[in-house]
């Protein structure tokens, strides 16, 4: 039951007059308040993953309910999010009750279920749908081995602008250890939960500590977007997008990739405008889309740099 | 195809606003640091480059340029593509940034270099007139971008990266900043840029080890 206590105000011929009427509605929304939005993602400022999503969302017009899960503080550890959803990951979207995890599928979803333009998944069996699959699989690179092992590896690219020192990472990932030890043990329910998220903790830093890893990883970044670049050379540069003239999943992947890199002070190693000059232009068109620089714009909201 | 060389003194506020357009350009180049002490920029060498012996200066093949605020114009031209909002196309945009660099070439920086900067370098002590034009300087921006995000409007241009580098003294003004607050929320919403601090830290590391020399020899 929703009650809603609505100010209303009208006027008559000469006077002003402002009569207040409270009016009680016991059922259903307010004819003139906008409906609540069907979707809600659970996200934070920085998530790469939830950025892919906020994008995609946005390109299509969807409103939606922001719902922080703070990963910096370990909101998504909590209880009430790891029963959401228990690989405790974001983000996860929410569908009139219905939970979707990972971001390439909560893509797929929202496609279908907001089918407005732009088609951002076109059919599989379709050539285009096929190149979309094919550069998403591409474009999901390993963003935070490339980033943290750039941390913890700086010599491997000296432009590297690191969001946190070897130190500070190292400090992070035991501190989540403890913690998800601590609350394995508070939560029995829970327990296996919790436990499973520790070896990919320790996996990972044992991958961004090793340079041989990081570098491989660096290589096929590179690989990656010389194939991004000899594509976008094919279309019209600064006019079509990666696969056609209208968005596709393909840019969203590709987008946000961009957009950490520079972020990192790596635009000027993988896509300066003397080495791969077709993803410079692309990059520059990115700037004037609303939905890239709504990504922006969340990140100021949330008092963080993505 | 080559990086552009830029040749510079590493922490020289112009060569600062030509690091920066270009971090945010996405252009890559080859830095050739300079040292003033060691005088590099009067050795023969760079004369035959730049018989003005100033930095910043870029080699673009065999395109040569300096005047930091011409390199900027350059280097949105070649890489920013159609439109960039560094520098924007519109002709009354794009005014209103070149009225800001001019302005910051003829008084801002110059404010700033003399009565902040120059002082520090050669021990000198500074006129009244001199302070004056310091908090001058300060108010102008101030008002500037009291209802704005940057200096013309909401968007960076190359105008915020000629100020900015100046405004950086702000380190040495004896004076109360805290007058200023429009100017410090400038000031602070660019060193929120990624690569503002490794293209700026070099001036302050200078700045610290020249106050730390005077602190120990006075």
């Amino acid at each position: 039951m929703i009650s809603v206590l609505r100010r209303v105000t009208s006027s008559s011929s000469l006077f002003v007059t402002r009569r207040y009427i409270y009016t009680s509605f016991v059922t259903g929304f307010s004819k003139m308040a906008a409906p609540s939005p069907r979707y809600t993602l659970y996200m934070s400022g920085t998530s790469y993953y939830a950025q892919k999503v906020m994008m995609a969302l946005f390109e299509k017009n969807e409103p939606f309910v922001e719902k922080l899960v703070n990963q910096r503080i370990d909101d998504n550890y909590e209880s009430w999010f790891m029963k959401l959803n228990p690989l405790g990951k974001v983000p996860i979207m929410e569908d009139r009750g219905k939970i979707i995890p990972e971001s390439d599928d909560i893509i797929d979803y929202l496609d279908k279920e907001s089918p407005q333009a732009p088609r951002l998944v076109p059919d599989p069996s379709s050539d285009l749908g096929r190149e979309v699959a094919h550069f998403r699989k591409l474009l999901n690179v390993s963003v935070g081995i490339i980033l943290h092992g750039l941390a913890y590896n700086p010599n491997l690219s000296p432009d590297y602008t690191a969001m946190k020192t070897r130190e500070e990472l190292d400090e992070m990932i035991a501190g989540k250890i403890a913690k998800l030890e601590k609350l394995a043990s508070e939560h029995p329910d829970l327990r296996d939960a919790y436990l499973a998220k520790i070896p990919p903790l320790q996996k990972r830093k044992e991958m961004c500590s090793n340079p041989e890893v990081v570098q491989k990883e660096l290589d096929d970044l590179q690989t990656t977007l010389e194939e991004v670049e000899a594509k976008l050379v094919k279309g019209s540069p600064g006019e079509t997008w990666l696969l056609c003239s209208d968005l596709t999943a393909a840019d969203i992947s590709l987008a946000v990739l961009l957009r950490r890199l520079s972020l990192s002070g790596l635009a000027s190693v993988y896509f300066s405008p003397t080495q791969r000059p077709a993803l410079h232009k692309y990059w520059l068109r990115l700037q004037t889309l609303p939905a890239y620089s709504r990504l922006g714009d969340i990140a100021v909201k949330y008092g963080v740099q993505a | 195809m080559a990086n552009i060389q830029l040749y510079h003194f590493p922490g020289s506020p112009p060569c600062r606003s030509v690091l920066m357009t270009a971090k945010a350009l996405g252009v890559p180049l080859e830095l050739k640091p300079l040292s003033s002490l060691n005088k590099d920029h009067l050795s023969p060498e760079f004369l035959k480059i730049n018989p003005d012996h100033t930095t910043p200066t870029i080699v673009d093949g065999d395109f040569t340029l300096w005047e930091s605020r011409a390199i900027m114009r350059y280097l949105v031209g070649k890489y920013g593509g159609e439109d960039n909002s560094l520098y924007p196309r519109d002709l009354q945009k794009r005014a209103e940034v070149d009225r800001l660099l001019d302005y910051d070439l003829g008084v801002f920086y110059r404010a700033m270099l003399e009565t902040l900067m120059l002082p520090l370098r050669n021990k000198t002590k500074t006129t009244k007139e001199q302070d004056e034009k310091v908090v001058k300087a300060f108010e102008r921006i101030d008002t500037l971008v009291k209802d704005k995000k940057f200096l013309t409007g909401n968007t960076l241009t190359i105008a915020d990266f000629a100020v900015v580098v100046g405004f950086a003294a702000e380190v040495l003004y004896p004076g109360d900043m805290s007058k200023y607050p429009n100017a410090m929320a400038w000031y602070k919403r660019i060193q929120e840029l990624p690569y503002y601090k490794e293209v700026n830290q070099p001036f302050f590391d200078i700045v610290e080890n020249v106050k730390k020399q005077r602190a120990e020899t006075s």
